[in-house]
């Protein structure tokens, strides 16, 4: 036993501090490995942050539109949009559902047209790999090699087709193409070739093309503003803080590199405000009661309307301090009063109109973008963050007054530049369909960088949130 | 000490750089223990792979309480264990009460190298291999063997006696016969 026990301690002895160089590759399979691990970290939280603004976006637009189909009342015969802001709410949760519903199919396509496709093929990479590594030395390499074969293999037939029908002066080729004759070819060497060439392809398409594109934008358009306090004393009082409208337009994208790109293009923007100064919320109850004229529906449980004017100021109408600026009118408008605002004998020409009704200014934009766009995700469902500037034309400038008489055109608001900028940030969400074809959903928000008024007491800044949905083809 | 301490936080932290030296100071070391206890370099590899990944995963639980070296050997030590028993059912337990002893001297295990001495555990059988490194280099008892292996303490005792013997055989048949001449007797004379 002692003999025994001799020659364990021997043996202990001998290969305790026993200690041998391992290859080099081995640290290099820890190091690819651990790498993975924290690409999968960044990668998950990158898409949580994303799902998670998405999220937010839509709860806020979500509110606002909710908030407003509450307070707004079907007034303005332009703003023909209303129908589509009740249905905001209710539209982007179910997108999102689709966008998730799309995602997970997607996946399980791409696992299936794997399996029946390249189960051959993978196996013989492994007979491959093995054989390139006679020692066995490298598990973790051969692992790769397997690992990333089936990604190359998955997109062998899209490879054929994007071959074939990028070579075009080989119609007959792409003809010819169907399934068997592709099964037929599956040989390492065609495999191989076709890989290469595809990759060439890819690289070409995928780092510089072209990209257009068609959207429409249900949005909620409201604004910031300021005025110098002798403006703000006579201002008419806001209604409603926002409004639902549509937009849209056209855009043209140009692919700077894999992940970067340059959108430019053409959309249509509405913005305006509404104003429906109520006995109870603005003008003084015994303001009304003194200056009230005969024909006045006065009333102080119905809304309407009363504001201090200036007429005959500047030898034209009747000039009203709206939020928005100074709203011009040729005239009287039909079922509006005005009466002389007697108490104030410092100014001759102050008089105060009321009516029953509302007030409201629009004005319509056209604008040219110039946004940078980075692809976060570009697989089958893509993300992208957009931002960039806009140069925003005011195409029109309407004010209405809505009453009995309906919706009257009465004038325009003054000092609207007509020339403006804005700075626009984006999220987009995108599905592919097909190679050249993707629909997208893209919440935007659109804020004036300058005042679009450019009286100096006025400072008034639209801003858009949008959402964005429409169809992408790539060239 | 203290740099290791600094390499260990470091790495905690996931700081490549730290990554690194930590597996410059274990790596040869751990080899070794990875090699008594897989059948060849390439599972020995693999192995020393797989056990430094769970050193980086965990190394944030590290206490600084143990040797650290102890620590991340028992990881090595758990890998290799994980692995025989992923790929070894349990084979049925040999009677081995009549293994003829075999006398080799210290001078005959004094003449070969721990890389020959590695080579032949290596050519154990699984199992074998396993209770010998945990008894002979481990330390373990066969208690602990058993549960660690989830066999009797018997068939550990048998195992070791096994593996023992054919270690013996072996070194015997291979070095015994240059050593013969001039160790023999000087063996015969130290028993």
């Amino acid at each position: 036993m002692g003999k025994k026990l001799n020659i364990d301690d021997s043996i202990r002895e001998k290969l305790d501090g026993f200690s041998a160089a391992p290859p080099l590759h081995v640290w290099d399979g820890i190091q690819s490995q651990l790498d993975g691990q924290r690409k999968k970290r960044r990668m998950a939280y990158v898409g949580w942050i994303s799902a998670a603004a998405v999220v937010l976006l839509a709860f806020i637009a979500g509110w606002y539109f909710s908030g407003k189909s509450v307070v707004e009342e079907p007034v303005m015969v332009q703003q023909q949009t209303t129908p589509e802001s009740n249905q905001e709410p209710a539209v982007s949760p179910q997108d999102k559902n689709i966008e998730i519903a799309v995602d997970q199919l997607a996946g399980t396509q791409e696992i299936n047209s794997n399996e029946e496709n390249n189960y051959e093929t993978i196996a013989d990479n492994k007979i491959l790999a093995e054989v390139e590594l006679p020692a066995q030395q490298n598990k973790s390499e051969s692992r790769q090699v397997i690992a990333a074969r089936p990604e190359e293999n998955y997109s062998f037939l899209h490879r054929i087709e994007a071959i074939f029908t990028t070579n075009q002066s080989n119609v007959s080729l792409a003809k010819k193409r169907n399934e068997t004759k592709i099964q037929e070819s599956f040989t390492a060497d065609k495999m191989l070739i076709a890989a290469n060439l595809q990759n060439l392809n890819e690289q070409k398409q995928q780092e510089h093309g072209w990209i257009v594109g068609a959207q429409i934008s249900p949005g909620y358009s409201s604004h910031s503003a300021s005025h110098n306090e002798s403006y703000a004393r006579n201002m008419t009082y806001e209604s409603d803080n926002g409004g639902s409208n549509i937009g849209g337009g056209i855009s043209v994208q140009y692919k700077t590199g894999k992940r970067l790109r340059v959108e430019s293009g053409i959309y249509y923007a509405k913005d305006g405000q509404k104003a429906d100064n109520s006995f109870n919320l603005f003008a003084s109850r015994n303001d009304m009661l003194y200056e009230a004229a005969p024909n006045a529906s006065y009333d102080a449980s119905t809304p309407g309307f009363s504001n201090v004017v200036q007429t005959g100021s500047g030898g034209s109408g009747i000039s009203m301090n709206s939020t928005a600026g100074v709203i011009e009118m040729e005239s009287t408008p039909r079922g509006a009063n005005i009466a002389a605002k007697l108490e104030s004998s410092k100014d001759a020409t102050a008089d105060v109109l009321y009516a029953d009704g509302e007030f409201s200014q629009v004005f319509e934009f056209v604008e040219v973008p110039l946004y940078i766009r980075y692809s976060v995700l570009d697989k089958k469902v893509g993300i992208e963050l957009l931002g960039g500037i806009n140069a925003g034309f005011v195409i029109g400038n309407n004010a209405y007054l809505d009453n009995n008489y309906g919706v009257q055109n009465i004038g325009s608001t003054a000092d609207i530049s007509t020339l403006n900028f804005s700075g626009t940030l984006g999220i987009g969400l995108n599905y592919a369909l097909g190679k050249h074809f993707a629909v997208a959903l893209e919440p935007r928000l659109n804020y004036y960088l300058n005042s679009i008024n450019s009286n100096p007491d006025v400072d008034y800044r639209p801003y858009r949130i949008g959402i964005y949905t429409g169809v992408y083809y790539e060239f | 000490m203290e740099d290791l301490k600094k390499i260990i936080s470091g790495c905690a932290s996931g700081k490549k750089r730290a990554q690194e030296q930590l597996y410059q100071l274990f790596a040869p070391k751990m080899f070794g223990v990875c090699l008594r206890y897989a059948k060849d370099s390439t599972e020995a590899e693999d192995n020393l792979q797989e056990g430094f990944i769970k050193v980086f995963q965990n190394i944030g639980s590290f206490r600084h309480e143990g040797s650290f070296e102890g620590w991340i050997r028992r990881i090595m030590v758990n890998v290799s264990l994980e692995k025989f028993r992923k790929q070894h059912v349990l084979h049925p337990v040999e009677d081995v009460s009549i293994y003829e002893g075999q006398n080799v001297s210290d001078d005959i295990l004094a003449g070969i190298s721990a890389k020959e001495l590695i080579a032949e555990i290596q050519q154990l059988p699984p199992r074998y291999r396993m209770v010998f490194n945990l008894f002979v280099i481990e330390g373990m008892n066969h208690q602990e063997i058993s549960e660690e292996m989830k066999i009797t303490v018997g068939t550990s005792k048998s195992n070791l006696a096994r593996a023992r013997e054919i270690l013996k055989r072996r070194v015997k048949e291979l070095y015994g016969d240059i050593e013969k001449t001039s160790n023999y007797t000087a063996g015969w004379v130290k028993n």
